[in-house]
């Protein structure tokens, strides 16, 4: 090939570069590895990881179970290296794929419009927020104090870079304060970001919500970040959210330390060319046979540029893929009865812990259900010492939940357990005879 | 192909979970419960074939060469993925605390390490998803540094031929964006460049190589300016292939850079992602970067939060599974393997381009490194680029990038990447060169190529006038209800039948009054009478005897029409569906069919010949106000039937015309002479050449699903 280009030596390929940019170092601290001593180089590392053998961790992960069929699709070569579908004569099935995952979405939602996937619960929950301040310089959003933390820090990372103001709605009992909202809302209310199950486990009165909040002329955001949670309680798009956005990663992702998950965004259709990323939509083609596109793309960075209301390009297709297998192999049953069990679960866990007598004499330790409102998967027990007890259970293997104290001051002692269908009953059983060995 | 919801059944299931081994629980308050879940149900094994058959309606670097412009769409070894699916990592979950996920922290701070190498900056964040996340987070940063330093800078510079995220990245973060023209040699001009500059500017965004694929030569005096007026330079890694060992991003002077790992680190594309876009940055941006990253404390590996972050991005840490991806591609390629891979990147494209020079014009005559691109000058008979690369679809190619960068009219943006063979650039230049020749020689051939895929090209006008984003499961119950929402109608097409069996089946679907739509065809050929006519008086009952036509009455009202080549329709739509007023119902109807006619190039109207209206006994010699002729001559008749607010319209589509039989079957004060039809009638065929019955019946469902804002359901 060189002998074509009329070159003796590859580096006079490289001749416009001068040589003040050359790197003096090598571009990467090792020699290269065969494929056998990558892989071990690489199963090293796994393998100082050491996870505890029991784990009742949610707080915006939440271990699942993933049918077989999710993996068998995903590593299909001609979805996973292939990308995005711009030329949609050879990329039906993933265009096809992406609008079925849409659909599932819309379904679950209950809103009409749901774009191909965003990075993250987070990134779909702030996008979501400049939704609802678009065209609205200077306006407020209000966030509900119950929304995930994490959530909340990035509002305000993009917040801070838009110059949007963002105020924050207390709550009581564990619920968004429907009193604090109504004292919150005003005229220059863009949006209301409410999350449900919110980030105690607490399933909010979003219907109750959404009147306030379109009375005072704002859209009603409904984060879920528990996708799971979607399959029993009443659709954001039900319950009068305007847009739903969060984390999907519950369907079929795995946990993989928290990445890459799964944006999940869907809106009312009034609401569409705001929408950000990529949207498949049906269509036809030059005979007439059905077939899907990207569409609305005069939404986009691409074509758009500066005027682009999302500087969205890749998106997490995949993901999006796996979801929707994990959608089609539940389907309506088998997610049914999987949020049922989740439900059933945490129900049972929740009166096992709180039924733990304390030890004679008033010294034991005693746990309490930290709120007393409808819950899902999650719940919150206040039990005195709690980060003391948690650092304990953790050597004895078990991560037992995650202290809220770090996030909210005002929550001292109490901690955050998840409860899945990936727990059996001696599995909960374990964790409550490791507080009460504790107790003792 | 079917949609998986068309392939569930009530009650079907798949896999499920166990069953409950604790006992129940008390019910959520019904007013925080949903009415109902609409998901596919089917069995396992439907799924797997279902996505199975999607797969091969896909394609992907496993398949095919990709030469992707700007993309980077490199092989991705298997082992990487297996690596990525190791349960100790798969399982983690993102919150443990970190004595027990030292692995994962090693991995993340030897990756931060590796990148920090490759651009020669010593700071580094694994938090953005993708490359425009990369560039949001740097602007960010951009944005803090400045507010911090008490700088008013608010506009971001970018060439023209940037990536479209850079602007959209810069209004995303509040900035104003100016674009910089390109210089004629299609690199950065360092005098325009200084004619922008202000003590306003933050930040000037390039791309090095830019997407031209040319080394901007300049960019150590551009930055060199840059940071004179005080402002930063943003690097756009998106092209960082063709850089790895041979250039630095720190020594040309970037003060920030996102690599896009998926593209240069070979991470799988994924269908459009998850990607991951690592941001590198000096060490007086450092304290800025975006919460977490990886440190050491005395503990070992450790999440830290930088001095003066941002703050958070994500809602965790990254795109783990892609970081993983990412690190074990760079260990097994180690520093020389790096460099040897952007060697052999620029040499495939420069090899490439050569074999096409001479063929196809190279938008600017610079030298290549990792990519290059053609604009369609010289293209003949008004063939274009995307033609061109719709034609390559046809020769088991992925077309390279088109209609980008935009500064180029026509442009082909062609990417090669290192892991592909000489023998595919020589057979993909082979196949480039010969559709260049198809061009000339038949270029109708190309224009309306892809001519071998599942699909042909689609109708992107249509997909955004009129968006569909989703299933209509609600669509039987909306139907019922009148509910806002798509309502989905039936669609039936029967083959040739006879008169009897054809009016039986229409009189049935009037009778029951649901929405309907029924496209059928005769056999033996048929007249079928209106409701009011009289056989014995308008039909030559002898010779429909003598030609074996059959003779049936139809419902509707109107008069005699022979069924031959046609393609009939029935209607049946409930009154609330049409306009009231029968000619206003007749026109809604018509709208379907001259849509449709459109779409085949047949300009239809809606008004009949000048002159007084025909009073013969023939259907097609007579016009109405609301029927469909082309040039004068009526190509659609139609006549209706209400009853019970129910509406029946049938009407048929003639294809071909045979005057004498037509007029042979008259008589009476119906009959007409073959060459008075002749100038009242025509068939579709006669004008548009033969089109299958398939396409007719496809092109009016969707332009009736279009015109009614519903979707036909097959039954």
């Amino acid at each position: 090939m060189l002998r074509v280009l009329e070159m003796s030596d590859p580096e006079e390929l490289f001749s416009d570069i001068g040589p003040e940019l050359r790197p003096l170092e090598p571009a990467a601290p090792d020699p290269g590895l065969s494929e056998q001593e990558t892989m071990r180089r690489v199963a090293v590392l796994a393998g100082r990881n050491r996870p505890p053998r029991l784990s009742f961790l949610g707080g915006g992960a939440y271990p699942h179970y993933v049918p077989a069929a999710v993996d068998a699709v995903m590593s299909r070569g001609e979805f996973f290296t292939s990308y995005t579908p711009y030329q949609p004569e050879v990329a039906q099935g993933g265009l096809q794929a992406l609008w079925e995952y849409q659909s599932m979405i819309e379904s679950l939602t209950g809103l009409p419009a749901a774009n191909a996937s965003l990075y993250d619960g987070a990134g779909a929950a702030a996008e979501a927020m400049l939704m609802c301040s678009y065209g609205r310089p200077g306006a407020e959003i209000l966030v509900s104090r119950t929304v995930d933390p994490r959530l909340r820090a990035v509002l305000s990372t993009y917040a801070a870079a838009r110059g949007l103001a963002l105020k924050e709605i207390p709550f009581e009992d564990g619920a968004t304060s429907m009193t604090a909202l109504a004292g919150l809302l005003s005229p220059l209310s863009a949006g209301v970001i409410m999350q449900s199950p919110n980030y105690f486990g607490v399933v909010e009165d979003l219907s109750r919500a959404a009147v306030p909040v379109h009375a005072a002329g704002a859209f009603l955001v409904a984060v879920c970040t528990e996708a799971l949670s979607l399959a029993l309680l009443k659709s954001p798009g039900e319950a009068g959210a305007d847009i739903a956005a969060g984390e999907g990663a519950s369907f079929g992702l795995g946990l993989s330390y928290g990445g890459p998950g799964l944006g999940v965004i869907a809106c009312r259709n009034e609401l569409v060319r705001r929408l950000p990323g990529r949207i498949v939509g049906r269509t036809v083609d030059m005979e007439g046979r059905p077939g899907f596109v990207l569409t609305l793309q005069a939404r986009e960075q691409h074509i758009r540029r500066e005027a682009a209301l999302s500087n969205v390009c890749s998106n997490h297709s995949l993901c999006a893929l796996a979801a929707s297998v994990y959608l089609a192999v539940l389907g309506r049953e088998g997610l049914r009865r999987t949020a049922e069990l989740n439900y059933r679960k945490a129900h049972y866990a929740l009166e096992k812990i709180s039924a733990l007598p304390g030890a004679p004499h008033g010294k034991g330790r005693k746990f309490q259900a930290a709120f007393t409102r409808p819950f899902f998967n999650e719940f919150a027990i206040r039990t005195p010492d709690a980060s003391r007890l948690l650092r304990e259970l953790e050597d004895g293997g078990i991560a037992a939940g995650l202290p809220l104290e770090p996030d909210y001051p005002e929550l001292k002692d109490h901690f955050l357990v998840a409860v899945t269908e990936t727990h059996s009953q001696g599995d909960i059983d374990t964790l409550v005879d490791a507080l009460a060995g504790i107790c003792e | 192909m079917k949609l998986i919801f068309e392939k569930s059944r009530p009650g079907r299931t798949g896999v499920l979970p166990p069953e409950p081994d604790v006992p129940e629980a008390p019910p959520l308050p019904a007013g925080l419960l949903r009415s109902s879940l609409d998901l596919p149900e089917i069995s396992e094994s439907e799924a797997i074939r279902h996505y199975t058959a999607l797969s091969r309606r896909n394609l992907g670097v496993d398949n095919a060469f990709y030469p992707l412009g700007s993309c980077t769409m490199k092989y991705n070894p298997r082992l990487n993925e297996v690596l990525a699916r190791l349960d100790a990592f798969r399982n983690s979950h993102p919150l443990l605390p970190a004595s027990v996920v030292q692995g994962n922290l090693q991995l993340l701070y030897e990756l931060q390490r590796v990148l920090s190498l490759v651009t020669g900056l010593p700071a580094v964040s694994l938090a953005p998803a993708a490359g425009a996340h990369g560039e949001l987070t740097g602007l960010m940063i951009a944005k803090k540094y400045f507010r911090e330093k008490g700088e008013e800078r608010d506009v971001v510079l970018t060439p023209d031929s940037s990536h479209g995220t850079n602007p959209a990245s810069a209004a995303m973060c509040g900035y104003t964006v100016t674009t910089i023209p390109s210089g004629p040699d299609g690199r950065l001009d360092p005098e325009e460049l200084k004619r922008r500059l202000s003590p306003r500017v933050a930040c000037l965004m390039l791309t090095n190589p830019n997407t031209l694929g040319i080394f901007e030569k300049d960019v150590v005096a551009a930055g060199g300016l840059v940071h004179e007026a005080g402002g930063l330079v943003y690097g756009d890694g998106a092209n960082a292939n063709a850089l790895l060992g041979k250039a630095l991003f720190s020594s040309m002077g970037f003060d920030l850079v996102h690599l896009n790992l998926h593209k240069t680190f070979s991470t799988p594309h994924g269908g459009g992602g998850p990607g991951a876009g690592a941001l590198a940055v000096t060490d007086s941006l450092a304290p800025y970067l975006p919460s977490p990253v990886v440190g050491m404390n005395r503990n070992g590996y450790a999440f830290i939060s930088p001095e003066k972050s941002i703050g958070r991005i994500r809602t965790f840490h990254g795109n783990f599974g892609v970081l993983v991806r990412a690190f074990a591609y760079i260990t097994a390629l180690g520093s020389e393997g790096l460099e040897e891979a952007t060697t052999q990147a620029v040499l495939n494209a420069c090899y490439l381009r050569k074999r096409l020079e001479g063929h196809y014009h190279v938008a600017y005559p610079s030298p290549s490194k990792h990519e290059f691109v053609l604009d369609d000058s010289g293209l003949p008979h008004g063939v274009t680029m995307i033609d061109v690369a719709k034609r390559l679809l046809d020769y088991g190619f992925h077309p390279p990038t088109v209609a980008f960068p935009l500064i180029v009219h026509g442009a082909l943006m062609i990417e090669p990447t290192e892991t592909e063979t000489r023998e595919t650039l020589d057979e993909f230049a082979d196949a480039l060169i010969a559709v260049r020749r198809e061009a000339e020689s038949d270029p109708e051939l190309v224009k309306t190529a892809p001519h071998s895929t599942p699909v042909r090209r689609l109708d992107e006008v249509r997909a955004a006038r009129k968006p569909d984003l989703g299933y209509d499961f609600n669509a039987v119950a909306t139907a019922a209800t009148g509910e806002k929402g798509t309502t989905e109608i039936k669609l039936i097409v029967d083959g040739a039948l006879t008169g009897a069996e054809n009016m039986a089946r229409d009189e049935a679907l009037l009778a029951e009054g649901r929405p309907v739509v029924r496209f059928y065809r005769w056999s033996p050929p048929c007249v079928s009478i209106g409701y009011f006519q009289d056989p014995a008086r308008d039909i030559d009952l002898e010779f429909l005897k003598r030609k074996g036509i059959d003779f049936v009455r139809r419902p509707t009202g109107g008069r005699a029409v022979l069924h031959e080549h046609e393609l009939t329709y029935a209607i049946v739509l409930p009154g609330n569906f049409l306009p009231s007023g029968i000619v206003p119902s007749y026109r809604k109807i018509a709208s379907v069919f001259l849509a449709a006619l459109a779409e085949w190039g047949v300009r239809g109207e809606l008004k009949g010949p000048a002159g007084r209206p025909d009073r013969s006994g023939s259907c097609f010699a007579s016009v109405s106000a609301y029927e469909i002729t082309v040039d004068g001559r009526k190509i659609i008749g139609s006549a209706q039937v209400r009853r019970r607010g129910v509406v029946l319209q049938h009407g048929s589509l003639l294809l071909a015309v045979d005057y004498d039989r037509q007029a042979a079957c008259l008589r009476g004060p119906s009959a007409c002479t073959a060459e008075e039809l002749r100038e009242k009638m025509t068939g579709l065929y006669a004008l548009k050449g033969e089109i299958g019955i398939d396409t007719l019946v496809e092109g009016i469902s969707r332009a009736f699903e279009s015109e009614f804002g519903v979707r036909l359901t097959m039954h």
